[in-house]
C-alpha cells in the first residue's frame, strides 16, 4: 500500500501503526490512550503521548507517515532498515529528518545484529534478502502458513541448493494470491527433506547459526539445509 | 537374456524403463551395487510431480572407456512422485540400489544414503561419460 492510502485518517493510521508495532487492538489503543504511557517501550514512556500529539500537529499526511515510520523503525526489534528508508523519503521536518538519519546510519553500521524471534544473531550475517520475509506475520515471525516447496535444485559440483517455496502471506496481498519466495543456498553441507506430496505444507521457518553455517529448517515439511549462504530472492 | 535383478523385484521391473542401462555397468556379482556412488544432481518438480537423480558411480562396467578421462552418469527420471525422502550431505555415497512394488507404486531406494522415493514409475537413461575435469596446475 502507498503512504497515500494508508493515510485517510490520522488517528485511524497512528492506531494502526501501534498494532502493528505492539500487537495492540485499536480499541486498547483508543480507550487506554493516557494509560499506555505507562507501558514500558524501549524504556521511554512519553513515545506514545508524543506520537498522538504529532498526530495533532502534523498538517503535511505525508510528512506524518514519514515521522510514524520514524517512530516504527525505532521500536521494532526486527525490519528496522526499510522504515528507516521510509521514513527519509518522506519526512519534511529538517531536525527531525537530521535526528531519523543519525539513527538510520547507527542501524546499518552496527555490528551487533539484533535477534529475530528464529533468527539467530550470527545467522543473520549470512543471509542475504531476509528482510524480504522478516517480520511478515507481525508477531508470528518466520510463520509460513501452508506454504509449499515446488521445486528443489541440487547441484553437488557447485554445492548449490535452490529452493522455491510457493505461500500466501496476507501482508503481501490483500487479494489472497499466493507468492514465490526463491531461496538460493551455496557452499550446501547437508540436506534432509521428507516431502509428501499433496500432503506437506510447512508453518515455520526457523534460522540459526552455528560454527560458519547456517541452517534453516522448514517445519513441518522436515526440511533441513545446512549451508555457508543463503540469499532470499525477489518475491516472484 | 536380462541378468537377474538380486534387489530389484520382479513386480518391480514393469514400473521401471531403462532397466538395462543401469544393469551394464555393474559388476558382474554386485548387481545393484554402486559403490562409492555420489549425488550430483536433484531436480524436483512438484506441479509435474517429477523428480529427477543424476548418480556419479566411480565405474561402468560393461562398456569400453577410460576412466582416466571420462566419468559415468547416470540420470533416472521418476513419474508421479509420491513421496520423497532425502538425507544427504557432502560425505555421503550411495552403495546400492533396490527397487520394489509396494501397493501400486515403485519404492526406490539409493543406500547408504536416505534418498527414499515412491513413484508410479521411473526412466532411466542410458549412462553418459562426461571428461573428467582436469585440475589446472598452478
Amino acid at each position: 500500500m502507498t503512504p497515500e492510502e494508508h493515510i485517510t485518517d490520522k488517528r485511524s493510521f497512528v492506531v494502526s501503526l501501534f498494532e502493528e508495532a505492539f500487537g495492540q487492538t485499536a480499541d486498547e489503543v483508543l480507550k487506554n490512550w493516557d494509560e499506555l504511557t505507562s507501558v514500558e517501550m524501549d524504556g521511554s514512556k512519553t513515545n506514545m503521548q508524543m506520537a498522538y500529539r504529532y498526530a495533532q500537529e502534523f498538517k503535511d499526511e505525508l510528512d506524518f507517515y514519514g515521522f510514524m515510520c520514524f517512530w516504527l523503525a525505532i521500536h521494532n526489534r526486527w525490519c528496522k532498515l526499510p522504515y528507516y528508508e521510509e521514513a527519509l523519503k518522506y519526512c519534511k521536518q529538517p531536525d527531525i529528518k537530521a535526528c531519523i538519519e543519525t539513527n538510520y546510519n547507527l542501524a546499518k553500521s552496527t555490528s551487533e545484529k539484533e535477534s529475530y524471534d528464529g533468527l539467530h544473531p550470527s545467522a543473520y550475517g549470512r543471509i542475504e534478502g531476509i528482510e524480504k520475509i522478516a517480520g511478515v506475520y507481525g508477531r508470528d515471525d518466520w510463520t509460513m502458513h501452508d506454504a509449499e516447496v515446488k521445486s528443489i535444485v541440487y547441484d553437488r559440483d557447485k554445492m548449490t541448493l535452490d529452493i522455491e517455496v510457493d505461500t500466501c502471506i496476507p501482508q503481501w496481498a490483500a487479494d489472497g494470491e499466493w507468492h514465490i519466495i526463491p531461496f538460493h543456498f551455496s557452499d550446501v553441507l547437508s540436506v534432509e527433506a521428507d516431502l509428501e506430496m499433496g500432503n506437506d505444507y510447512f508453518w515455520t521457518t526457523h534460522f540459526y547459526a552455528d560454527d560458519n553455517f547456517i541452517y534453516v529448517v522448514f517445519d513441518s515439511a522436515h526440511m533441513k539445509i545446512c549451508a555457508r549462504q543463503l540469499t532470499i530472492g525477489d518475491i516472484l | 537374456m536380462r541378468k537377474s535383478a538380486n534387489m530389484i523385484s520382479d513386480d518391480a521391473v514393469k514400473f521401471i524403463t531403462g532397466i538395462e542401462n543401469i544393469e551394464v555397468f555393474l559388476e558382474e556379482n554386485d548387481e545393484w551395487q554402486f559403490h562409492f556412488s555420489k549425488v550430483t544432481e536433484v531436480h524436483w518438480n512438484s506441479e509435474k510431480c517429477l523428480l529427477d537423480v543424476t548418480i556419479n558411480p566411480p565405474c561402468c562396467v560393461g562398456i569400453e572407456y577410460d576412466r582416466n578421462e571420462a566419468e559415468v552418469f547416470l540420470d533416472f527420471h521418476f513419474t508421479d512422485v509420491v513421496d520423497l525422502k532425502w538425507d544427504y550431505t557432502q560425505e555421503d555415497y550411495a552403495d546400492e540400489i533396490s527397487m520394489k512394488e509396494y501397493n501400486g507404486f515403485l519404492e526406490t531406494w539409493f543406500d547408504h544414503i536416505t534418498l527414499n522415493i515412491t513413484s508410479r514409475g521411473v526412466t532411466v537413461d542410458k549412462p553418459r561419460f562426461m571428461p573428467i575435469k582436469k585440475k589446472s596446475s598452478v
